[in-house]
């Protein structure tokens, strides 16, 4: 079974490197055929950075036409899905930057418990809540490197060629985004 | 006073709160919006260095090694003249006199002049020699005669969150990993000194103030806002700040802060009003939501949210013109149609009248009725416009784009000057294109900030000035 697993698998390689190389020649059709396979991951990612569908949105739209316009650039076809993912981490990098400090932000619609609302609140602002606060407060490196690691399940040295960094600084980061959003959960519940 | 220990964390907390922030995937639509973004978009050409077989990033290395070249040539050069001079000397020595003594024996000293850099902690910084005038007047030595004056400073690094005025300074928030205000002086257009130092766990944000003073919002462990001496860069006067000015919105009007409803909060849209001098809460106004807030005189205005509508809306009638009565704070509201409500295309008022900035034009609104008096077209302003008031002139930055609402594909080609009496466009002033993020005046210059990448690189951030002729 292995080798028919391992032909599939090649054979899907050899089609995604296809459509990769058809792209950046100025192949629409090819390029939106990526687009359709990627954008969920890519929007999870920015959603998960940013927190909100709007920026998300804006940034998922920014990564793929900056993707277009920039793929004949690329000199190793191969590698266009970590170039694409580098290329969301900036995007996103960019989008916590122009954020103001009044910020609009989409809000989950959730039903809210009208017999007592209270207690649909403070469910509301339960642990996740706390959490996501608290990733808030870290900035777009810390963000991304927890996002590819425990949100994308990508291993150090993925992370590593994704952001161009060594391994061991990848480990790093990671102990000290983690050291990070522990102290700003710490932040986030101190008493005001 | 006891430190909390900083709690644990688990795997899967962290991976359960990531997978609720991330959602399901991209929402209906999305991929279509690219397509037709694509579409519309051409590619670039792969450059000579990649015909070459060179990578794109060799380009720097290239200017690197010929900057190393000419670098070297001009050591050469200046050694080669350097020795031809001391040959000079050697043969003609000058005659000898008191004053060429004393040069001779303080020469060699190797005690420099204190030089200011941008990393530098100075203890007495490089003030501009001229004395503060308030917000609307001109702290740098000479105001340009007939033509806008357009400088850019480098900021050094890329995440910024607005500018602001005091002690004939401006102040720049940076919270790229690790948090400070940069001050940039106003003589030599540098930074010179980074303020409030911290960790980016606990944001520090300086706000946009209508008063000679620099006041910030520290998220530190406690919330407060500090209003920092300009002269030491430490805080002076400190408050609690009210509920809701953590993401509220936060405007310092006069001696008070308007604080606006907290994102987080599903209750009622609620405004305080706090006195900067003592701290206390003067007015809690209900049922507004503002996103943006001036004053004109003594009255206080702000676009606000139609009641009712979604904190998170972005549609193009989302949103009131509201006024505030100076004493009462009473609230009428004036209803708006197809407004941008993108924060950075804020209002402005001037000369008794406030004008929006909307795609492809500027629009006189009346300040009795919310109804528009008259629609000032601007090209090149597809997404919108940027204003700004003086004390007698209306400043537009219009924003051209292509599919997408913000970001390097963004690009402002000029400043417009326009006469807000005759609504004609007075002067251009052109800008480098870039995405600019904010417009905002002071002392006497207009001030935007604009980030300089393409987002396979950042470049960094700049802020550009333009410094006006005098009644500009």
């Amino acid at each position: 079974m292995e080798p028919t697993a391992t032909a599939v698998s090649g054979g899907v390689v050899a089609l995604r490197l296809d459509l990769v190389d058809r792209a950046a020649r100025g192949d629409v059709e090819a390029f939106e055929q990526l687009v359709l396979a990627g954008s969920d991951r890519t929007f999870r990612i920015a959603r998960a950075i940013l927190g909100n569908d709007a920026d998300a949105r804006d940034a998922v739209q920014e990564v793929y036409v900056s993707a277009w316009r920039e793929l004949p650039r690329l000199r190793d076809h191969q590698r266009f899905d970590a170039w694409l993912r580098r290329i969301t981490v900036n995007a996103c990098r960019a989008g916590l930057r122009d954020r103001r400090r009044v910020r609009e932000i989409s809000l989950d619609v959730r039903e809210i418990d009208r017999a007592d609302p209270d207690k649909d609140l403070q469910q509301h602002f339960g642990d996740t809540e706390a959490l996501s606060r608290a990733f808030d407060r870290l900035d777009a490196a810390k963000r991304t490197i927890l996002v590819l690691h425990y949100l994308e399940g990508e291993s150090v040295a993925s992370i590593a060629a994704s952001l161009q960094i060594a391994p061991g600084t990848v480990k790093w980061r990671l102990s000290e985004a983690r050291a990070a959003l522990s102290r700003a959960l710490t932040a986030e519940g101190a008493p005001r | 006073m006891s430190e909390q220990m900083p709690i644990q964390l688990s795997d899967e907390s962290i991976e359960r709160m990531l997978r609720d922030r991330a959602g399901g995937g991209a929402p209906e639509g999305l991929t279509a919006a690219i397509v037709r973004a694509v579409g519309d978009t051409r590619q670039r050409r792969r450059s000579w260095l990649g015909m070459l077989g060179l990578r794109e990033g060799s380009r720097y290395r290239l200017v690197l090694v010929a900057g190393l070249l000419a670098l070297l040539l001009i050591a050469a050069a200046i050694a080669l003249v350097g020795s031809r001079l001391q040959a000079d000397r050697r043969v003609a020595p000058p005659p000898p006199s008191p004053s060429n003594a004393a040069v001779a024996t303080h020469a060699p000293s190797p005690s420099p002049t204190p030089a200011s850099s941008p990393s530098a902690e100075p203890t007495a910084s490089p003030e501009p020699t001229t004395s503060p005038t308030g917000l609307s007047g001109t702290c740098s030595s000479t105001p340009p005669a007939d033509t806008p004056r357009v400088t850019v400073v480098d900021l050094p690094a890329d995440a910024y969150q607005g500018v602001s005025f005091a002690g004939c300074a401006t102040w720049v928030t940076n919270n790229a990993n690790g948090r400070g205000i940069h001050k940039v002086d106003l003589a030599s257009n540098t930074v010179v000194r980074t303020v409030m130092k911290g960790p980016i766990e606990s944001p520090i944000v300086a706000l946009r103030s209508d008063t000679d003073e620099l006041w910030v919002l520290d998220m530190g462990q406690r919330v407060r806002l500090e209003r920092i001496d300009p002269a030491t860069g430490k805080p002076d006067r400190s408050v609690d700040a009210p509920p809701g000015s953590l993401d509220g919105g936060m405007w310092i009007l006069g001696g008070q802060a308007w604080v606006g409803p907290h994102r987080y909060s599903r209750g009622r849209n609620t405004v305080r009003v706090v006195d900067l001098e003592t701290g206390a809460t003067i007015a809690t106004i209900e049922d507004v939501a503002p996103i943006d807030m001036w004053r004109d005189g003594s009255t206080v205005w702000a676009l606000a949210r139609k009641r009712g509508a979604p904190r998170s809306g972005t549609g193009a009638d989302d949103l009131d013109l509201v006024r505030f009565d100076p004493r009462t704070f009473a609230v009428t509201r004036l209803p708006l149609s197809s407004v941008m409500t993108d924060q950075r295309f804020r209002a402005a008022s001037v000369a008794g009248s406030i004008y929006l900035g909307a795609p492809g034009e500027v629009r006189q609104i009346s300040s009795e009725t919310g109804e528009v008096v008259r629609r000032i077209p601007v090209a090149h302003a597809d997404l919108g416009v940027m204003l700004v008031s003086t004390e007698s002139r209306l400043w537009a930055l219009p924003i051209e784009g292509t599919a997408v609402s913000h970001g390097s594909d963004n690009r402002s080609r000029q400043l417009l000057e326009i006469d807000p009496a005759t609504g004609d466009i007075m002067r251009r002033v052109p800008l480098l294109q870039r995405s600019p993020m904010d417009l905002v005046y002071g002392y006497g210059s207009l001030w935007i900030l604009a980030p300089d990448d393409d987002y396979l690189r950042t470049f960094g951030t700049h802020l550009i000035r333009v410094e006006l002729p005098s009644g500009g």
